[in-house]
């Protein structure tokens, strides 16, 4: 282990060990516990989606899946009474499902195409929620869609309680982080990476490219779907609009502002857009412009993201020590 | 801003770089736009207060009706303090309207509305708009908060159920009931057998046609079916083509704001459709006038005071252009939210007990706001007393020019 993985693992303990204290550190507000489990959902769809930019892809259709997995789990509680534990799963094998299917044409399209076609399918898998009424609710959503109860041998855990749906949100997030990073640091990692820097070169060494862009687009839209059955119990209503184009575009933004190289940026962009977001909240159209000017300046100023901060204060760091000599 | 101008001098004289002088001056400029939203605290944060929260969308695409909602209470808890604030048991209580931004969605309002709740500690919000409303419920009914609301159908979140939540804006339902006599006493109730509806593939244009064929089916007018178009739509011309195929003796659009309301009065003149049109949501004729021209004929717009009429209207417009820079007919129906609240807590004699309050608003009446009377009625539809219905001042626009056409109470069936 080097120094520097050294430090990051320290951070990681010291940042999960402060999200586990965050409810007795805030005193139970639940107002900060929402912030958190917002937190949670945030990265949750930025890893998500960021597993697919290890290929080299962004897709804009992630929220569409979160969204299947959204209703998969609202339709399996509201109709059959199916509880979240059930449904979580269900949620996933449906969007992983759609997305296998889907992919398929989807992934032979490279750079712009794939931008249009995945921005597309988004769409339609908006559109297909409001326009079946009687399936889905149409635009007027799903109501209803209660938390789950935790129910064994000596426990018995109301999720309807922030407190518990934060760490519900908490450690569901933390597996999809820790099966992202178990991914992306294995050899089908490296072969994502290799895809990434060049599709051609890695065909040519005997990688099965469309194999391995079907997979890792399946599993991430699997994760998301994940997220939406959690998002959806938590919030108790959804309805199209939830999951359109522009949850994509947020959690994009929190990948580039986090940075685009390791797990680390969108874990970094989503928590921190997050918080400044609602402390931004009461400035109004401020909100907007921040935002605007924070891509702009991350872009221009930070090239690789927040990420990147810890080895530019480092060389900084270096130099001035340096210049003292 | 000197911190802008010392900087701006050491770049000119070359001692820091062109990237150091952008990235700092764009983190002062920042710095210096949004702290003033962030820093800025009322000057009566001292004294006895009562704590208003809104979540409204301040950004997104329906911002223009959040502000206005806005405006409205700002507007009105100002007038209220300079007269010394609110007396209950005799003594004064001041109001303080915290605002926070919902972008218009679910997530955003509940976000919002939940930290109004728990962190402000408020115990009567606001909002505009179904997204905001619906992720306002979630927090509001379970604290016993006070809701006053513009939101129309979705009436699964309405009723005997929801007791704290008040549906402030009159919906195109009970306007129907002001605006479809009116058209049929000024056009010839034989001239108007037969409607055709036009609104948005969405809930809300969903719901306005179920609130417009109710109200054919009240009036004994041929429903003649329905044609929707997206919020993204710029063409307009298909779609009123095929409502046109009917032969309507009038359009209904609903909720079109006025720019689409403009782009279908335009088609269909153009198409040489003759028959009024109304729009029971557009509450705005500036942006119609302009982008109709001269198709802008016979076009029909219920809530709508084109012109103050009475002193108070007058002297609400002019307080709204001195302390916004800008009055709209949108703000002045908004306007009369937080004296429907200030005479219910009044009238309850405290603050703190919202059921009370939430009763006593039931039974509140105001009879000279920008929209005239207003009461609240729905006892015999929903069970409960919380939608507010007012004088529906219908303005018209002939020959490309607007009127007001039409001051009356909205005549609802018994049943209502």
């Amino acid at each position: 282990m080097t120094e520097n993985t050294k430090v990051a693992a320290g951070v990681w303990l010291i940042a999960i060990a402060f999200a586990f204290l965050l409810p007795v550190i805030c005193s139970y507000d639940k107002y900060i516990l929402h912030v958190g489990i917002t937190i949670a959902f945030n990265i949750a769809l930025a890893t998500s989606m960021w597993l697919i930019w290890t290929l080299g892809f962004i897709s804009f259709a992630h929220a569409g899946f979160m969204g299947i997995g959204a209703y998969t789990s609202a339709l399996l509680f509201t109709g059959l009474g199916w509880s979240l534990w059930v449904n979580m799963w269900l949620a996933a094998a449906v969007a992983g499902l759609m997305a296998f299917v889907i992919s398929i044409p989807l992934m032979r399209t490279r750079a712009v195409y794939f931008f249009m076609a995945s921005w597309a399918v988004g769409e339609v898998i908006k559109r297909v929620f409001a326009y079946y009424r009687g399936i889905f609710g149409g635009w007027d959503g799903i109501f209803n869609i209660q938390p789950p109860k935790l129910v064994l041998p000596g426990l018995n855990i109301d999720f309807s309680s922030r407190v518990a749906y934060y760490y519900l949100a908490l450690v569901c997030c933390g597996l999809i982080v820790y099966v992202i990073h178990r991914i992306v640091r294995s050899r089908t990692g490296m072969i994502y990476w290799s895809i990434h820097e060049s599709e051609i070169l890695a065909q040519h060494v005997g990688i099965n490219v469309l194999k391995h862009k079907v997979i890792a687009f399946s599993t991430a839209c699997a994760l998301a779907g994940v997220t939406g059955a959690l998002y959806a119990h938590y919030h108790t209503y959804i309805n199209p609009k939830t999951f359109d184009i522009w949850q994509s575009e947020f959690s994009l933004v929190h990948i580039i502002v986090g940075g685009l190289n390791t797990l680390n940026g969108p874990v970094l962009g989503a928590t921190l857009l997050t918080v400044v977001d609602e402390l931004l909240r009461p400035t109004g159209w401020y909100r907007v412009i921040f935002f605007g000017v924070v891509v702009i300046l991350t872009v221009l100023f930070l090239p690789g993201g927040l990420e990147t901060v810890p080895a530019r204060l480092r060389a900084l760091v270096g130099k001035w020590r340096k210049r003292s000599d | 801003m000197l911190e802008l101008e010392r900087l701006t001098k050491l770049f000119e004289e070359g001692k820091i770089t062109r990237r150091t002088f952008l990235s700092t001056a764009s983190a002062l400029g920042l710095t210096a736009a949004i702290s003033p939203a962030l820093l800025s605290k009322p000057a009566h944060a001292e004294g006895k207060v009562i704590k208003i929260g809104g979540a409204v969308p301040l950004t997104g695409p329906v911002a223009y009706w959040g502000i206005s909602t806005m405006q409205g209470w700002v507007d009105g808890a100002a007038v209220i303090n300079e007269k010394g604030g609110i007396d209950i048991g005799g003594e004064k209580h001041m109001l303080e309207i915290i605002t926070y931004d919902t972008k218009g969605t679910v997530a955003d309002a509940r976000a919002a509305t939940t930290r109004l709740v728990e962190q402000d500690q408020v115990k009567y919000v606001f909002s505009q708009a179904a997204a905001s409303t619906i992720g306002m419920l979630q927090i509001t009914e379970p604290a016993k908060v006070i809701s006053v609301v513009a939101c129309w159908g979705y009436l699964k979140i309405y009723g005997k159920d929801y007791p704290y939540h008040f549906r402030a804006e009159m919906s195109d339902y009970e306007q129907g009931y002001a605006y479809i006599p009116f058209m049929q006493e000024h056009y010839g109730k034989d001239k108007l057998k037969s409607a055709a509806f036009i609104g948005p593939d969405d809930q809300d244009g969903i719901d306005c046609n179920y609130s417009y064929k109710r109200l054919m089916e009240y009036y004994g007018i041929k429903d003649l079916g329905v044609e929707y178009f997206n919020w993204e739509d710029t063409d307009f011309y298909p779609i009123v083509t095929k409502t046109l195929k009917s032969n309507p003796d009038f359009i209904v659009t609903s909720p079109s704001p006025p720019g689409i309301t403009a782009s279908i009065v335009k088609a269909a003149r153009e198409m040489g459709y003759k028959g009024p049109i109304s729009s029971p949501a557009a509450s705005e004729t500036k942006t119609i006038l302009e982008v109709a021209g001269e198709y802008a004929h016979d076009v029909v717009l219920p809530v709508t005071c084109v012109e103050p009429v009475t002193d108070s209207q007058k002297a609400i417009k002019a307080r709204f252009i001195k302390r916004f820079g800008d009055f709209n007919a949108l703000a002045g129906n908004y306007s009369w939210w937080i004296y429907g609240l200030v005479a219910a807590i009044e009238k309850a004699g405290t603050f703190e007990d919202t059921k009370a309050v939430a009763d006593a608003m039931a039974t509140v009446v105001l009879e000279d706001t920008y929209v005239g009377k207003v009461t609240w009625e729905g006892q015999n539809s929903f069970g409960i007393r919380r939608q507010g219905v007012y004088d529906c001042y219908t303005t018209l626009i002939e020959n490309g020019k607007a009127r007001l056409a039409d001051v009356r109470y909205p005549e609802l069936p018994d049943t209502y």
